[in-house]
């Protein structure tokens, strides 16, 4: 029976990515917006927002997807591997293919428009865990995007190698 | 009007979605993933072995959410925040197919209200998920 978690593998553990700044632009949330058929125009028009009690137009909850994918996508073509992502930063395992596991958000507030967010991203967890087919590897991310020192928006992620 | 305020065991309004490729492209571009099994229809099947291009998990996620909300709002003519959000997907589901959003309400806790969630194509649950929402502001 083969096992994922090597040494070099547990390196891995608590590992703390570098953090990215984005500042949020109201083209950014009307984009989202508009992809996911919203209609409130607290996500489209300023006055509209502000007459709600926002500072500036203001994002739907989900918008931290766009937070998460942004810094790590953005990036020369040249950068990208032929299925158009770029490689992953995840421990060297010998894989055969990867699983999105759970997904747990904490949300504590919105994005407005002009937030300048700090992306942060912490390898939190590393499981092996025996499947039907061999060996799997758990490994647990958590993203936490703040503004001015306060978390908005905290995700807990899993991904499943095999 | 206090009979439609969501009570433990309400169903939620259901909605429809069948996202085409355009959908899957304004997704794609609004939070910049350049991932192929997206758009590359050819690349996708032939390569990948899907059956289609799948829709993304976290626009089904998104569905799920606005789900509770916009059913969450109606009732309580207020604006409503989603506070908690766990989801896992259960199986894939592809371009121009039908997912049905459903969910119901778990349980209510003075102003923050548990449900649960999830997304069918022809009965085959695609993702799953357990929501707490509460007023916005």
């Amino acid at each position: 029976m083969g096992t994922l978690l090597t040494d070099a593998t547990r390196q891995w553990a608590d590992r703390t990515y570098p953090v990215h700044r984005v500042t949020v632009t109201v083209g950014d949330i009307r984009r989202f917006a508009y992809a996911t058929g919203e209609t409130d125009p607290i996500h489209f028009d300023r006055a509209a927002a502000q007459a709600a009690g926002f500072r500036d137009v203001v994002a739907p909850p989900m918008f931290y997807v766009f937070l998460r994918v942004l810094p790590n996508h953005l990036r020369p073509r040249s950068e990208l591997e032929p299925d158009g992502s770029p490689s992953e930063d995840i421990p060297p395992v010998a894989i055969k293919g990867a699983m999105a596991g759970e997904t747990e958000l904490d949300v504590r507030s919105s994005f407005v428009a002009g937030d300048e967010v700090d992306c942060h991203k912490r390898l939190v967890d590393l499981t092996e865990k025996e499947g039907h087919s061999g060996p799997l590897l758990f490994l647990t991310f958590e993203h936490r995007y703040d503004v001015a020192g306060e978390t908005v928006v905290r995700e807990r992620f899993t991904r499943i190698l095999r | 009007m206090a009979d439609v305020l969501p009570a433990e065991g309400d169903e939620l309004a259901e909605q429809l979605h069948t996202p085409d490729a355009v959908d899957l492209f304004q997704f794609s571009a609004a939070i910049w993933l350049t991932h192929r099994i997206h758009y590359d229809g050819d690349y996708t099947t032939g390569v990948e072995g899907h059956a289609g291009l799948p829709v993304h998990g976290p626009l089904q996620a998104v569905y799920l959410e606005q789900l509770a909300r916009r059913d969450l709002e109606a009732r309580l003519g207020t604006r409503v925040r989603i506070a908690r959000f766990r989801f896992r997907h259960v199986a894939p589901a592809y371009v121009g197919q039908t997912l049905t959003c459903r969910g119901r309400v778990t349980s209510v806790e003075a102003d923050r209200v548990n449900c649960e969630v999830w997304a069918e194509v022809d009965g085959q649950k695609t993702t799953v998920g357990e929501l707490e929402a509460v007023p916005a502001g």
